[in-house]
């Protein structure tokens, strides 16, 4: 998933509003980030076992809990960072094809082969977290506009990237 | 081989793009959320 991750930190922002949203932003692109520091290392697995497997996502949940209830003393918080790592998982597993654990299956949908459907799945996501997130907002007058603001921007950046999908026949992540 | 051939295909190359891409996708949301709450 693309930018449905940002959607899933929009949620956990609604779930504990005392957690600054760009640590939201970097716990729910945690994985990517790793394959980020793999790549420049040149030790990128494209399958994604270092960043993306299940014992991997289970080690930067420990990290982001333990970092952020560290330094926060927030326990409730560090376990909302957690989960948001976590659902980096879930939710490519419904646009990607990701690897459980060393020696075992590969699993997902693999949207991201569908461009379109997963314009719409991800933009799916995006909304409902842009409208749980609209409720973090201070009062405005025209409480739509935010809404509309967020979502636009959000949903322009997955078309953008869908439309990479579509015009090119590969997008090697590294 | 030219000097644009040696760096599009390095793991640099593709690094750097990774983390572009992922920067602009946190400081859209971030900056639009800064100027909500102002």
């Amino acid at each position: 998933m693309y930018i449905g991750h940002v959607g899933a930190a929009l949620t956990a922002m609604r779930v504990r509003r005392s957690i600054g949203l760009l640590v939201l932003l970097l716990a729910t692109y945690a994985p990517d980030w790793v394959d980020t520091g793999l790549c420049l290392a040149n030790v990128y697995n494209p399958q994604g076992m270092l960043s993306h497997s299940i014992p991997a996502v289970l080690v930067f949940m420990v990290i982001g809990f333990t970092a952020y209830a560290a330094a926060t003393r927030d326990w409730t918080g560090g376990l909302v960072i957690a989960a948001l790592i976590l659902s980096h998982l879930f939710l490519d597993w419904i646009t990607g094809y990701k690897p459980t654990w060393p020696g075992g299956p590969m699993i997902g949908l693999r949207l991201y082969s569908h461009p379109i459907a997963d314009f719409f799945v991800e933009g799916a996501v995006i909304a409902a977290g842009t409208l749980l997130y609209a409720r973090t907002l201070p009062p405005s007058r025209r409480p739509w506009v935010d809404v509309s603001i967020m979502l636009g921007a959000l949903l322009a950046l997955q078309l953008t990237i869908d439309i990479a999908h579509m015009v090119m026949t590969s997008l090697p992540k590294c | 081989m030219t000097f644009q051939q040696d760096f599009f295909g390095t793991h640099f190359f593709y690094a750097i793009r990774l983390a572009g891409a992922l920067l602009i996708v946190t400081l859209v949301p971030l900056l639009i959320d800064r100027r909500f709450r102002r």
